[in-house]
């Protein structure tokens, strides 16, 4: 064999060995780190959401899920003040709250889901078994597996509008406002100022469960942070 | 201050019944790979089951890894499991441990089992009696080893769910404890089954099938303590897994009844095991024997499917959809099926002194 040949040999195996690597170096560079040095957050206030479900529509339209399958909703509830005997609306938009301790991302198998350095989470939907851990460990329900993809699904913060400078649909939508997208590590940032405001009437979703959510409520009464003790909507046989 | 829910979302269960299979299948193949290096040994009581034993632990370590597959929702990305390490998920490790089992359950089984099988075929024949299947003192060491790996499948399968803190109900270190000892129920309840619909002739039909029915009371009373001790534990020191479960009990019907009727099963149980404590086996066995394994598959429909109707967050209670309902009995008979069809094919091949009938 001349010396041409075993080099091309010995290269060829080389660069079989590499191929062999391709999807774990793949993986590795596939997460996008995200935008270093940010940490997005939300911030809902209570008081300016209307519940016209704008957001639902918008993210349905930007992200597309199937029909029947939403990354946010709006969830109503009646109340009636023990005090006054009046009845009163509550909204109640709903969304992954980006947690700060991720209860995803820990159990799953794949590292399909994962934090990017500004605290978003995201699915790499190409890597997701669809195994569903991710939709048990979440204790908001945010997620769910896509009947289209087939693979576990769930709000982005709009991650790929975020990167070009646009807000997320829902913020983009909310007639009143209600809704706020913000770097918090950034004090000047509308988020983090709204933050320092409203410190002392701030509340996230079951703080209990250790996740830390960095989407904080303005004006969510208490009998709403940790599960609805009520009447339900939903129709179960039970209920006759 | 009353609350009425007016517009909320309906969350569908995303594990399917797939997963009750699965936990059924690898609970009885790794309680029966438990037993097994027990079994190998002459003055244990449980010698004459080694074959039957090796039959359960080599056909359920085939059919439950199928039905694992199955309840992913992308079962051709299985491989993704293998890409990264990933120590902070159990499934993860599930993912690791899983095909060390099976390989080992199936070479334990197979080695056990190909002295019994007889076939026709000389190829088949030939490569039964090839001088590498492992025996003796290595064949005994290989069923240790299946027992060490049966040992991580308990400990994986109990705690992936245990540590999903989002649902109360699994919040609990009773939940492995409770699925080990379902399995270890399923286990002799099929024994049992075996023993009633194919006796083997010439073996004494007094003490030693007594042994079984024995056993399964031995592990009902287990049971039984182990539901007070979670009851117990959890009224005193509070846990979230029986506030949980009272909350259910106390506001929904539904849940009332699937407490009504656990414990009806569980007595009935008792009560078949004790009355014919003394009696030898009769076509009668077969009540006991299928209830051990109803309560079983029961328990993992309960824990798996109706804690996942549970909003973690709203009112009231989800409901499994009719598609997943109706798509459950396809699963449970397509997987029960193919468990039957592999050990048929198994028993077919078997001559006459060995497992089938000795």
């Amino acid at each position: 064999m001349d010396v041409s040949k075993r080099q091309f040999l010995s290269k060829l195996t080389g660069l079989t060995a590499g191929a062999s690597l391709i999807p774990v170096t793949e993986l590795h560079a596939a997460p996008v780190a995200g935008t270093a040095g940010k940490r997005y957050g939300m911030v809902i206030d209570l008081r300016k959401c209307i519940g016209c479900q704008a957001c639902t529509v918008s993210c349905s339209m930007e992200n597309l899920p199937p029909i029947g399958q939403f990354r946010t909703t709006v969830q109503q509830y009646e109340v009636e003040m023990e005090a006054t005997q009046q009845v009163t609306q509550v909204m109640l938009p709903r969304l992954c709250n980006h947690c700060e301790n991720p209860p995803c991302v820990p159990v799953c198998p794949t590292q399909a889901t994962y934090q990017r350095d500004d605290g978003i989470v995201v699915v790499d939907n190409k890597q997701c078994v669809g195994c569903a851990y991710c939709v048990q460990a979440c204790p908001y329900d945010a997620r769910f597996i896509n009947h289209d993809t087939q693979t576990a699904d769930k709000c982005t913060f709009c991650v790929h509008r975020l990167e070009v400078g646009l807000l997320p649909a829902c913020v983009e939508s909310c007639v009143g406002g209600a809704r706020v997208i913000g770097d918090m590590k950034d004090p000047d940032s509308r988020i983090s100022r709204l933050l320092a405001a409203h410190a002392a009437d701030l509340k996230v979703l079951k703080p209990e469960q250790g996740t830390a959510p960095q989407v904080y409520y303005i004006g969510l009464g208490e009998e709403f942070v940790n599960r609805i003790d009520g009447q339900p909507g939903l129709w179960f046989p039970d209920h006759g | 201050m009353p609350v009425t829910e007016l517009l909320t979302t309906h969350a569908e269960a995303p594990w399917l019944p797939w997963a009750v299979q699965y936990f059924l299948l690898i609970g009885l193949a790794a309680s029966a790979a438990l037993l097994l290096p027990l079994a190998l040994n002459e003055g244990s009581t449980l010698y004459p089951w080694r074959g039957r034993l090796a039959l359960i632990l080599g056909v359920s370590a085939i059919t439950g890894p199928v039905a694992l597959l199955a309840d992913l929702h992308q079962p051709f990305r299985f491989w993704h499991f293998y890409t990264q390490l990933t120590p902070s998920s159990w499934m993860w490790l599930g993912a690791l441990i899983l095909p060390v089992f099976v390989t080992l359950a199936l070479l334990v089984s197979l080695s056990l089992l190909r002295l019994h099988l007889s076939p026709r075929q000389p190829w088949l024949k030939g490569w039964l009696q090839l001088a590498i299947w492992p025996r003796g003192r290595v064949l005994r060491g290989l069923a240790w080893l299946t027992a060490l790996a049966a040992i991580g499948i308990l400990l994986y399968t109990g705690m992936e769910i245990r540590v999903v803190r989002s649902r109360p109900l699994w919040d609990t270190t009773w939940l492995p404890v409770n699925l080990l000892l379902t399995a270890l129920l399923a286990l002799f309840g099929l024994l049992l089954l075996l023993e009633v619909l194919l006796p083997r002739p010439g073996a004494d039909r007094r003490p030693a099938p007594l042994m079984l029915r024995r056993a399964m009371t031995a592990i009902l009373a287990a049971l039984t303590l182990a539901m007070l001790l979670w009851a117990l534990s959890g009224m005193v020191l509070g846990s979230p897994s029986w506030l949980e479960a009272r909350r259910l009990f106390v506001n929904f019907t539904f849940w009332r009844h699937l407490l009504l009727l656990s414990l009806a099963g569980g007595a009935l149980l008792w009560l078949l095991c004790l009355s014919r404590n003394r009696r030898p086996v009769s076509a009668f066995d077969a009540l006991p024997a299928l209830l051990a394994l109803l309560c079983a598959w029961g328990f993992r429909w309960v824990v798996l499917m109706n804690v996942q109707t549970v909003p973690k967050y709203g009112a009231g209670l989800y409901h499994l959809s009719p598609e997943l309902l109706g798509s459950a009995g396809i699963i449970v008979i397509g997987t029960f099926g193919l468990w039957l069809a592999l050990a048929g094919a198994v028993w077919a091949l078997l001559d006459h002194m060995g497992v089938r009938h000795g």
